[in-house]
């Protein structure tokens, strides 16, 4: 059975072609090795991350919005709270990225307790809006819950050819030896 | 004090960061033994990087934030 997902069974000679051309554009980056990982694998989990954002008005940066990630700790900007957003879900994936690739538990970068009591102050005083209708003129700060999945395609454990070399031999083979076993 | 990203950079450089282009989004990658923090760069070398982001980059990789500032 062929080892890419969704293509057809092909010849031998063809698949390996495939597989090199797609590992020339991997080039060693933590989004497109997702892409060449899915080309070689059959398991597959997908990992889910609650994340809390806060957005702010930069008040420094005229103009600008600021996207804080509390779980990640990790700040992005943009030029509207829409900007932002997105801004910040796309540094989210890359820092989701890396650190899994890197072996590392994201979870493991929180942000300082200040930045939460933020956030539980505007969940505190707030109030509930949907975001989609929110505007940006009339809000400074706004608490928002985002949830990212992320599909991990892992790469397929072959089998090891292993070779057993054992410096003392496991059985007699002579006849002496095997007589003194007996005896 | 906000500062411009060209600077961010060159100062992150100095302190002994590698900093990366981005590869299809608008994030550059700062990175130091293993670990990235994002540097948000929408408008090039041009954007203005808010105060809030300096003092996370500051806490992501236990920089002196005075250290920085000196640098950009």
């Amino acid at each position: 059975m062929s080892g890419l997902i969704g293509i057809p069974f092909q010849p031998k000679r063809y698949r390996r072609r495939l597989h090199r051309s797609r590992l020339i554009r991997a080039s060693g980056e933590s989004i497109l090795r997702i892409g060449y990982l899915r080309l070689k694998s059959n398991t597959m989990n997908t990992r889910e991350y609650n994340f809390w954002f806060v957005l702010q008005r930069a008040e420094d940066v005229p103009g600008e919005w600021t996207a804080h990630c509390l779980e990640l700790d990790v700040v992005s900007q943009g030029t509207s709270l829409r900007h932002a957003l997105a801004m910040l879900n796309e540094a989210c994936f890359i820092t989701v990225c890396d650190d899994i690739f890197a072996g590392r538990d994201p979870l493991d970068r929180r942000a300082p307790a200040r930045y939460w009591d933020e956030l539980y102050k505007i969940v505190g005083e707030g109030k509930k809006a949907d975001f989609s209708t929110l505007e940006e003129s009339k809000v400074r700060s706004i608490g928002r819950q985002v949830q990212i999945k992320c599909l991990l395609m892992q790469p397929a454990i072959r089998p090891v050819k292993v070779q057993h070399r054992p410096k003392v031999p496991l059985a007699w083979t002579e006849p002496a030896t095997a007589q003194a076993c007996c005896g | 004090m906000p500062a411009r990203f060209s600077n961010l950079k060159r100062a992150l450089e100095k302190l002994g960061l590698t900093v990366t282009p981005p590869n299809g989004g608008s994030h550059w990658r700062a990175m130091l033994n293993g670990k990235t923090y994002p540097i948000p760069a929408h408008h090039g070398d041009k954007t203005e990087i808010s105060e809030k982001y300096i003092r996370g980059v500051c806490d992501c990789f236990h920089l002196k934030l005075e250290d920085l500032r000196k640098l950009l």
